[in-house]
């Protein structure tokens, strides 16, 4: 069914981004849905739901390199998962939650902001983030780099969306202070 | 740090987020490239792969794109075929052509097809013997042009009509594939040959054609009356010849 979602698109690149995202990274989408949902015809749902998910979001996909479009599409097919391990599996395992939260990051802050001016290598910026938490950098990813509003992204991680901005908050404030450290650190 | 940003000024406070922003690109990238890696990984395992059914139907569409855009290229920089009274005019676009500028063997060949024009393009012989035909009963619009030969190994995988334009592809076990199509030329046809390997004009039937071979991929374009043909194969350019000398109208 999802292929013939995928080939009605109208943008003739949109469709190709789709069909070559669907073909090529299937694998790792279902495996990464199968972690969550530990059921294969199950993940192969999992999966076709974010890729309908993830057309109504192609104009903010056009931009993005092979690596972040992959890295995106995994990150929506786990949020499809979780939502429906909420709503379907819910109390079968607690493993699965484990993936988002942690919201409960100590701040770090040691250094004053100036020192980002020395942290040049765009490598070592990505790399100081691997440390925050899935559910930080699912905010970060969908306020800073898609442009979603708080509303869509509250839609999209099942939170409220009045809620989103703190919790934006926080995790902007976490990813921060972990680059503050991180050139604290480069700087000892 | 938090009250330090906070009493910093608004043009520290864009650094800040100018930094963030980048490392959640680079993150991106990073986190990407490490599933990109996982991904092939898991190429072998079949618990994580597409039904072949499934897969080969993507194969298809994504070839079939990928045969329209490369049509499209090649439709992008050269001459026009302007159909009228089946007459084949090429039109050079020199303002539009950086291709041309560049390309001395391609305006010849241009020049001649120009200059070589003659009524041929209005003998068309049709042929009434369905049977010498390969898939005669895909074949349904009127006067419509059919193979009556396909190499060996190939079957038709699908048809594509939508009332202007009507495309077949075959495609073999080995990945190669032929797509004829033929629609009512109108307008402007222009070709892309930058950086193509091969350019010439060669007859196929009573009309002059021109081939393109780029990126190992041929395409051989012709008019007959007011049908304009073309078929795009990444086989070989003597097996693609043969099917398009093949090709007849058939009602």
């Amino acid at each position: 069914m999802v292929l013939s979602i995928i080939l009605a698109i109208e943008n003739e690149d949109d469709r190709n981004l789709m069909l070559y995202l669907y073909s090529e990274f299937y694998g790792i989408f279902k495996s990464k849905a199968y972690g969550i949902i530990k059921d294969y015809m199950m993940a192969e749902d999992i999966v076709q739901d974010a890729v309908i998910k993830m057309m109504d979001r192609m104009p903010k996909m056009r931009g993005l390199t092979k690596p972040q479009a992959v890295s995106y599409a995994c990150r929506t097919v786990n949020s499809v998962a979780i939502d429906y391990y909420r709503k379907h599996i819910r109390g079968t395992t607690k493993e699965v939650l484990s993936v988002s939260g942690n919201d409960e990051f100590t701040d770090t802050s040691q250094s004053p902001p100036e020192i980002y001016e020395r942290l040049e290598e765009y490598e070592k910026l990505g790399e100081a983030l691997l440390q925050l938490s899935e559910r930080d950098k699912d905010l970060i990813y969908n306020k800073y780099f898609l442009g979603l509003s708080d509303r869509e992204i509250g839609l999209l991680l099942e939170m409220e969306h009045t809620n989103v901005r703190v919790s934006l908050n926080r995790a902007r404030n976490r990813a921060k202070n972990i680059l503050t450290k991180m050139s604290g650190d480069n700087n000892a | 740090m938090h009250n330090i940003i906070k009493n910093k000024s608004e043009y520290q406070n864009a650094i800040d987020e100018l930094v963030l922003k980048a490392a959640i690109s680079s993150l991106l990238e990073i986190e990407g490239n490490k599933l990109i890696e996982e991904n092939n990984r898991l190429k072998n395992d079949p618990r994580f792969q597409l039904s072949p059914e499934i897969d080969k139907k993507i194969k298809q569409a994504i070839r079939r794109s990928e045969s329209r855009y490369k049509f499209k290229k090649f439709r992008k920089v050269a001459g026009g075929i302007v159909s009228k009274v089946a007459v084949v005019f090429l039109a050079i676009f020199v303002g539009l052509t950086s291709t041309m500028a560049v390309s001395a063997d391609f305006r010849k060949i241009i020049y001649n097809l120009i200059l070589s024009y003659d009524e041929r393009y209005t003998q068309v012989e049709r042929s009434t013997e369905y049977k010498e035909f390969v898939d005669s009963d895909v074949y349904t619009w009127e006067h419509i042009f059919a193979p009556t030969m396909l190499p060996h190994g190939y079957k038709l995988t699908s048809v594509d009509d939508n009332g202007t334009i009507f495309a077949v592809l075959y495609e073999n076990a080995e990945n190669l594939y032929i797509e004829f199509t033929q629609h009512s030329s109108n307008g402007k046809f222009r070709a892309d040959t930058e950086n193509a390997q091969k350019i010439l004009t060669t007859f196929v039937g009573d009309s002059e054609a021109l081939v393109v071979e780029k990126d190992g991929v041929i395409i051989i374009t012709w008019q007959v009356g007011d049908f304009l043909l073309y078929i795009i194969s990444n086989d070989q350019t003597d097996t693609v010849l043969n099917f398009a000398e093949s090709i007849k109208l058939m009602r």
